[in-house]
């Protein structure tokens, strides 16, 4: 039996009202490939941290600066790319006036594709749908002041000099660039999810390429999916799951590792961290990870197959949004229309 | 009485818009009693249903029976938060801004020009409690109440690290009278009758809190044993005060729920 059959009963039939205790934790370690950019007011974000969990030991307990990817830095770009591949399908519509026309951050979300749906909307009166997507920023292993360096960028002229006519353009300009192979280890958080539900929010992380400002020139990050656990809680932090990797490497005398020992690394402190919590849960490793993300990239690459999940993912989401949703009272006020005609005829 | 100190540490900036200036959001350093109660409760005790739609999702109905999400279902389990006070704190200002899928929508101030969107503007400053905050409090519980190790609060759901401890009978004794309550208290969660005397007000929504109260009424009395180190079940109470008094009788909206039939 393949791992994805029988992971199966771990999920819901439809999409609930109500939360439950029904999460799964994706592990990852976010791997810089190139430069990004991650910056809000002009610096790039970063915060005052703990190197690792052990406050009396000497290395551990030091206090350093680590870059910060903020929650929806991580997020936007995983939804973008899951719309890319509705409209892709032809489930969605971009354009207004078509069916299935969705609009980003606007007051003309569908609130009944998967993208909204699982990642939520929020339309003021006109209702909203809780995320079932939760992130947690997520902090550098490595320390800001070896993970970054500053670049001076230019806009040449047509000529590809700087000078125009004699006269020196002024379009230049320096800026703090995350250096590549930057880890930042995370824990995203899927509830509530179905079976289709979770290939697509797997997918997303496995097809974002991109994360960051200046994305069409730089920051390509990969995702490493090192471990999937299947929880009837909330477990640690991406904090907390970074400083764990930290004390491991301090404690192997090796701070910066190929990325390829680093995810070995990664795993096994997710298996061991989560021992600590107080929940009940299934961890998926190794070679069980192996197959079941050989499966899901199986899926991604047949488009017959993909098209009927995501066929089956945008009904379910339908159905939930027509039971609960915004569409309930449109629904509802038809069929009176309906019921009234139908009596005055 | 079963009575657990909490404590919380911030492992991501935690953000409420507890004052609104122009487009600086200002979050208050405590941390409100019903807000930690929907994070620790919720879905275990406070039903929470995914999508919301037309007066419900604009209007909270924290005391409201009609509201699904109401925190009377805590009530009747017999559970209570108090607000957190912090005790190692700092703040991270963050500029937001919510760009359009088209690359880049003006932003339109609510109810301005064109304007038919009654959230706000799409860009501001947030000024937001950072990582590595600490925060202390107390909930009361029935033995068994399982109180989450991690939970999620704030605008930006952000993760916190909860540390829980349960302060041993002995050491909490029964009392009324004139007394003053060092943490921060909710005012609509106190029993009708017990009189706040004097207080700071920490002005917060959706209800401001007060602290460095003195109260009258009757009250719990939380000592530390003097030998505490060798006593059993006193181990890991640290970070307890040595004497810390809390009012009795609170529950949410006790204050309201008698005076409305």
């Amino acid at each position: 039996m393949s791992v994805l059959e029988k992971l199966k009963p771990q999920f819901h039939p439809a999409f609930p009202r109500l939360a439950s205790g029904k999460y799964v934790h994706f592990f990852l370690v976010r791997h810089s490939q190139s430069f990004p950019v991650f910056q809000t007011d002009g610096v790039l974000n970063t915060a005052r941290t703990q190197a690792g969990l052990d406050s009396e030991d000497e290395k551990s307990g030091q206090s350093i600066s680590r870059l910060v990817m903020f929650k929806r830095k991580q997020v936007t770009p995983e939804r973008l790319a899951g719309r890319e591949l509705l409209r892709s399908l032809g489930l969605t519509s971009a354009v207004e006036g078509e069916g299935g026309f969705c609009e980003y951050n606007s007051q003309k979300a569908c609130k009944k594709c998967p993208d909204c749906i699982l990642y939520g909307f929020g339309i003021g009166d006109k209702g909203s749908e809780r995320s079932k997507v939760y992130s947690d920023s997520a902090f550098s292993l490595s320390p800001y002041e070896t993970s970054h360096r500053s670049f001076t960028f230019n806009a040449p002229s047509e000529n590809g000099t700087m000078s125009e006519k004699g006269e020196m353009r002024s379009a230049i300009n320096n800026l703090d660039h995350v250096l590549p192979e930057v880890t930042f280890p995370s824990v995203e958080t899927l509830r509530d999810p179905t079976f289709e539900g979770f290939i697509y929010v797997l997918g997303n992380l496995l097809r974002t390429r991109r994360y960051g400002g200046q994305e069409s020139r730089t920051g390509t990050m990969t995702n490493h999916i090192v471990g999937i656990a299947f929880c009837d809680g909330e477990i640690f932090s991406n904090l907390y799951f970074t400083q764990a990797i930290y004390d491991v490497l301090q404690a192997k005398g090796e701070t910066r590792v190929p990325i390829g020992n680093l995810q070995r690394e990664a795993a096994m402190v997710a298996e061991n961290c989560l021992k600590q919590e107080p929940v009940r849960s299934t961890i998926i490793v190794e070679a069980e990870l192996g197959g079941l993300l050989e499966e899901v990239i199986g899926v991604y690459q047949d488009e017959a197959n993909l098209r009927a999940i995501m066929t089956t993912l945008y009904q379910q989401t339908q159905t939930y949004s027509e039971a609960y949703g915004a569409l309930f009272p449109e629904k509802k006020k038809e069929e009176k229309k309906k019921a009234k005609q139908g009596s005055s005829s | 009485m079963i009575l657990y100190l909490c404590h919380l540490t911030l492992h991501d900036n935690v953000f409420f818009a507890s004052r609104e200036m122009g487009t600086l959001y200002e979050t208050e350093k405590y941390l409100h009693n019903w807000a930690l109660s929907y994070a620790l409760f919720e879905s275990t005790y406070i039903p929470r249903p995914y999508r919301l739609e037309g007066a419900i999702a604009q209007r909270p109905g924290y005391l409201e029976p009609d509201n699904e999400q109401n925190l009377l279902h805590l009530n009747q389990q017999g559970i209570y938060v108090f607000p957190a006070q912090p005790l190692q704190w700092s703040y991270q200002v963050i500029t937001f801004n919510v760009s359009q899928a088209f690359y880049h929508q003006k932003s339109r101030q609510s109810g301005g020009e064109g304007g038919d969107l009654n959230y706000p503007i799409s860009y501001g400053r947030a000024k937001e409690l950072a990582v590595g905050s600490k925060y202390r409090t107390y909930t009361i519980a029935p033995a068994k109440t399982p109180i989450p190790r991690w939970i999620r609060l704030g605008k930006w759901a952000a993760k916190i690290r909860v540390e829980t401890t349960l302060i041993p009978e002995s050491g909490i004794q029964q009392a009324s009278g004139e007394y003053i309550s060092e943490h921060p208290l909710n005012p609509i969660d106190l029993p009708q009758a017990t009189q706040l005397l004097l207080y700071n007000r920490i002005v917060m929504p959706p209800a401001s809190l007060v602290s460095q109260a003195k109260l009258s009424g009757d009250y719990w009395e939380i000592s530390k044993p003097d030998e505490w180190t060798e006593l059993p079940g006193w181990s890991g109470l640290k970070d307890l005060p040595q004497t810390i008094c809390l009012p009795r009788g609170v529950a949410y909206g006790a204050n309201n729920l008698v005076a409305t039939p």
